[in-house]
């Protein structure tokens, strides 16, 4: 039997873009534009996340990206800051405006304190985001049914938290996001609340299509390494999932043959 | 004569008769990627230089920033 590499030739597509690295990068909260193009060389992702924000007008408005290259990778604005659908509609026309480019990640975030996402407002801003041409990604929680209800309102992708934004506290809900990635026939995307990228390898083990790190990469004591960890587990848990685990068996098995042993003599 | 708008939550006075593109290059602003709000209206790069400036209009000039 020939068992074929077939990570070598597998491809996300979302919308119009192709993914070869199932990384989606973010580009918060890092400690300089140097260490995040230091970052984006190690990860190589095809896919980053960006936000839109006023330009500071003090000196002929500064390029808060100054030095970041992001010509290899398709952009994926975010309506990160928008508390309502409306104004998540707004910051999607906005970005689309800015960077031509038809990709949005839909974030309404319904609790301050949390920054969880307002189930509501969420599938409000998809349906229309959709109806507007948009190929939304749409941040949600970890609730199968919401899922489900963004996968039925058109949503390109869909991307439960593993935890809350920016916490690092890895999969607080395994079996949800397991059930999400089963039930749903659009790609699950794993985002936010990621810490180390052990739970990046399980997220991709378990089928989903791709992961969104930003904090755990930008915060790490060197982002750069922790880019470069993010990108290999990524990579080896995709390879996982299409090898496709052994059988669990509830009694040992021996490994080793239990025929061909000398015998003893005494 | 100057008129009053505000710009990206600032009260300013500007010239009357001012033109966003003629606006933006009098603050200088050439960084990529910049997108305008004209009074909640997003204006294409092309529109910039005939969309001209009326008193107690609101402008939003907006960029990329970092982002998850």
């Amino acid at each position: 039997m020939t068992l074929t590499d077939t990570a070598t030739a597998d491809e996300l597509r979302i919308g119009g873009a192709v993914l070869r690295n199932r990384l989606i990068h973010g580009t918060g909260r890092f400690p300089s534009n140097d260490v995040l193009r230091q970052c984006l060389e190690a990860a190589q992702p095809d896919m980053v996340t960006l936000a839109i924000r006023r330009l500071s007008l003090d000196g002929g408005g500064r390029n808060e990206l100054e030095g970041v290259d992001f010509s290899s990778c398709t952009l994926l604005p975010n309506t990160a800051g928008a508390t309502t659908a409306q104004q998540a509609i707004r910051l999607a026309h906005l970005a689309r405006a800015a960077g031509l480019s038809e990709f949005i990640k839909v974030e309404v975030v319904g609790d301050e304190r949390t920054l969880l996402p307002d189930p509501a407002g969420t599938l409000e801003a998809t349906r229309v985001l959709v109806e507007d041409g948009f190929t939304v990604l749409a941040y949600t929680s970890d609730d199968v049914v919401l899922a489900l209800r963004l996968e039925e309102a058109g949503a390109a992708a869909v991307m439960p938290g593993a935890a809350p934004i920016g916490t690092t506290l890895g999969i607080q809900n395994p079996f949800n996001v397991k059930l999400i990635i089963d039930r749903l026939d659009v790609p699950v995307i794993v985002d936010a609340g990621l810490g180390v990228p052990s739970e990046a390898v399980r997220c991709m083990e378990w089928g989903a299509a791709a992961v969104l790190v930003n904090t755990a990469i930008a915060r790490a004591r060197n982002p750069v390494e922790m880019a470069r960890a993010f990108r290999d587990a990524v990579a080896a848990g995709r390879r996982a999932h299409l090898a496709g685990r052994a059988e669990i068996s509830f009694e040992a098995v021996a490994s080793s043959p239990t025929a061909g042993l000398p015998t003893s003599s005494s | 004569m100057t008129i009053r708008v505000t710009l990206n939550g600032d009260a300013r006075e500007v010239e009357e008769e001012l033109t966003v593109a003629a606006l933006l290059d009098s603050l200088g602003i050439k960084a990529p990627r910049v997108v305008v709000e004209h009074n909640m209206r997003i204006l294409r790069a092309e529109d910039l230089a005939a969309a001209r400036i009326a008193d107690g209009d609101e402008l939003e000039v907006l960029q990329f920033v970092g982002g998850g």
